[in-house]
């Protein structure tokens, strides 16, 4: 959880973190040609997409985010992936 | 508009539904690409470049807002990548895992003339513990005493320690070194950077060795170079058996959702050792894969009881950059460690050291507590000192420096769930040295998946993983090669593709249920907690059973993932939760304590009922089973001596238990 974007605009769009993180941060967008760090809550704080990568892009942090323990809790997704939602009829 | 907004508009254009995705249809969800004209990031959502209150950072010296603009600049969901053209394969040796032990069971199978495909949840190099290491050794007979190393090997792992495997490996440590120092992946370099580096990122001289002498780099080169087949961000899902041998495997491309097969002669699981955690060392991609495997294959595992004992920090408990990080981009530094006089003298005081090292002083804080610490004085020296006239340092070695001297660590449990280094995996009878287990067809390597057991109750010998990796790799190559020459390809049949297919998709299935990454937390919760990580009782460990079934009952099969990633978890987090279940099981039957396990209310070693392992399998019932494991009388050492002679270190309360006289207060 320890992975942080210091600027977006310092990628170059080399690909390194995207394929050498063992946690599956990361995802690149072919379009705009820049990674995406998508899931940062798997980070391991491993550094070394940190350190590879090229455009200094990247930096780490101590300071880590996290969910309260709770009873529960939902699955977090992307919108695109959600169920397409039925109409709900609350007659009787 | 934001990045997770533009995507959402640009889904009608690239198809990406949760129905197309539910299909497994890997291939059809991946091929679009997002749309992203127009949707450039927007301005609004940044804030002010100085708003009141901004505060500057300590760590890297930027401003809160400009971390706040950072974040909203990130773009969203791109879709999964395409699907590998190839979805079916076929090989003669399968080797799972690209680390020490997998890369050389890969490259001596494929030099023997084998067809070999390497699959790894990463990319090799960069994945797994491999890339963390940061020393190894291998025997000189000039210079290392060869009893005296097995005489130290004896005593610090608490007289279990396979003695016969030790002088096998010990023997065979310059031959798997030389395949190491000829690929290049141990290169020295003079790395360093300038005075002061603590805490800021003046990365200047760790790009210039980045560019030139990474050995993470040319880990996946000297599999390809030696004509090994490599898949990478694959995740093994199963071995697949015919008649009872092995016929091949499942596997799981997570970034585009893919299920592919493997048809093979044989396989060699090298899955390393895993953990629990998912943050703080870098392990947590090694989830307990290979274990569960090997257990649902009926398979014995040994050594579960004796954790991992690596350290992290108070101030950053989950953070390793400031524990390990900088250590672990360094190259390889050989450490002697086979150096081991012969002496009693000598050995006691190293036996003494490691235990308190290793563990009263972890035990010692699970019980009273750790010093207060307010992120200063973090200091710490990891670079090991050559004994003098050693052969294995040269000129240039004496150059290298730590990329940053401020490191230090005051907690332990940073890779819970884990093995003490080498203590741990698949049973394979004391009669054999390959891994070759009871599945023709099946054999395992390396640190967490063969448990050949060579240092006992503890990490023994120092800096020995990578190169134990590396020779039960050789041994596991040597082995499969000969066996496969009297064995048919078969494929692997499109009925088990498509259990396996349900049983990975399952959790998106789902429309309601619980997120991975919480059961992850609830999972940790209960087995890092001290009372179940460092200092057991059988209430603790019950208590702590009853969680892990819980998980495994109703939590498990209600995990859900809607993308290849978040069904990876969803499998990790099955294969923790039964790891830890194996895990508590063992420490409740082993009724004392010794080496890396420590029962509060069994607070000694009992050689009379538990000089053996506690092995754990799958019971006809599909229950574990928890059994002893008797071993040779040769490793016993004397038993005739007295206790406090052949055991020189206390666990905290063992004196009281046992009414021996109270020794001077020592470890921290």
């Amino acid at each position: 959880m320890s992975v942080i974007r210091k600027n977006l605009d310092d990628c170059i769009g080399c690909k390194t973190c995207t394929e050498i993180c063992p946690m599956d941060v990361f995802y690149f967008n072919d379009d705009e040609m820049k990674s995406v760090m998508l899931y940062p809550e798997n980070c391991q704080s491993c550094g070394q997409c940190y350190l590879y990568c090229q455009g200094r892009s990247l930096g780490m942090s101590t300071a880590q985010y996290g969910f309260a323990i709770t009873a529960g809790r939902a699955l977090r997704t992307f919108t695109e992936l959600m169920p397409e939602k039925e109409e709900k009829s609350w007659g009787k | 508009m934001n990045g997770y907004e533009s995507a959402k508009m640009a889904q009608g254009a690239y198809g990406v539904t949760r129905r197309s995705f539910l299909t497994g249809a890997g291939a059809a969800v991946a091929a679009a690409t997002l749309g992203m004209a127009g949707c450039a990031p927007s301005t609004e959502t940044k804030a002010a470049d100085s708003a009141a209150g901004d505060e500057t950072l300590a760590n890297t010296g930027e401003t809160t807002s400009a971390r706040m603009n950072a974040i909203a600049d990130e773009l969203g969901y791109p879709g999964e990548e395409a699907a590998p053209s190839e979805t079916s394969y076929e090989c003669d040796i399968l080797v799972v895992g690209a680390g020490w032990a997998g890369l050389h069971a890969a490259v001596r199978s494929a030099r023997a003339g084998a067809k070999v495909i390497c699959v790894d949840k990463g990319k090799p190099g960069y994945s797994g513990l491999a890339p963390f290491s940061n020393s190894t050794t291998w025997f000189d007979e000039d210079f290392d005493d060869f009893e005296g190393s097995v005489n130290h090997d004896q005593m610090t792992g608490e007289y279990i320690a396979n003695l016969d495997y030790l002088r096998m490996y010990i023997n065979a440590t310059p031959d798997a070194w030389a395949l190491n120092d000829e690929l290049g992946i141990c290169e020295q370099y003079n790395s360093g950077i300038a005075d002061g580096y603590e805490h800021n990122e003046e990365y200047d001289y760790f790009e210039q060795y980045r560019d030139t002498s990474s050995r993470h780099a040319k880990w996946l080169p000297a599999l390809e170079d030696n004509g090994v087949q490599v898949l990478t961000h694959t995740m093994l899902t199963d071995v697949v058996t015919e008649d009872g041998r092995v016929t091949g495997a499942i596997g799981f491309q997570f970034r585009s959702s893919t299920v592919v097969s493997i048809s093979a002669k044989a396989v060699i699981l090298c899955t390393g050792p895993s953990s629990i955690r998912s943050a703080g060392y870098p392990t947590s991609g090694n989830t307990f894969d290979g274990e569960y495997i090997a257990y649902n294959l009926g398979l014995t595992i040994l050594g579960k009881e004796f954790d991992d004992f690596h350290q992290t920090n108070s101030w950053a408990a989950g953070d390793t950059s400031y524990n390990c990080l900088w250590d672990y981009v360094q190259p390889i530094n050989p450490v002697a460690i086979f150096n081991c006089v012969n002496d009693k003298e000598v050995i006691d005081n190293y036996v003494i050291g490691k235990g308190n090292f290793m563990i009263r002083s972890r035990v010692n804080q699970a019980l009273e507590g750790v010093a207060a610490c307010d992120g200063t004085g973090l200091k710490g020296d990891h670079s090991p000192e050559p004994a003098e006239g050693d052969p294995r340092y040269t000129d240039y070695l004496t150059n290298t420096q730590e990329l940053t001297p401020e490191t230090k660590a005051d907690v332990y449990g940073i890779a819970a769930g884990m093995n003490a280094h080498m203590c741990g995996g698949v049973y394979c009878g004391w009669d054999d040295m390959d891994g070759k287990t009871s599945v023709p067809g099946l054999y395992v390597a390396g640190d967490g998946t063969y448990g050949a057991m060579f240092l006992g109750a503890m990490y023994s010998l120092g800096c020995t993983t990578s190169t134990g990796c590396s020779v039960m790799g050789d041994r596991s190559a040597a082995a499969a090669v000969e066996y496969i020459k009297d064995v048919e390809q078969v494929p692997v049949s499109q009925e088990k593709i498509d259990a396996a297919t349900e049983e990975i998709f399952a959790p998106s299935k789902l429309e309601k249920g619980f997120d991975p990454n919480w059961a992850r937390d609830i999972l940790n919760a209960t087995m890092i907690a001290p009372q179940v990580h460092l200092a057991r009782t059988e209430e603790t460990l019950s208590a702590a059973l009853n969680q892990v079934e819980w998980l495994r009952d109703r939590v498990v099969p209600k995990l859900m993932g809607y993308s290849g990633h978040d069904l990876r978890l969803c499998m990790e987090m099955k294969h923790k939760v039964l790891a830890s279940e194996l895990k508590l099981r063992v420490q409740m039957a082993r009724k004392e304590s010794r080496g890396m396990h420590y029962r509060i209310d069994f607070p000694y070693r009992d050689d009379e009922n538990f000089l053996c392992y506690m092995g754990v399998r799958k019971g006809d019932d599909g229950n574990p089973v928890v059994e002893k494991v008797e071993i040779p009388d040769s490793w016993k050492g004397d038993t005739s001596l007295a206790y406090t002679d052949r055991y020189l270190w206390r666990f905290p309360g063992e004196e009281d238990a046992l009414g021996l006289p109270k020794e001077e207060k020592g470890g921290r």
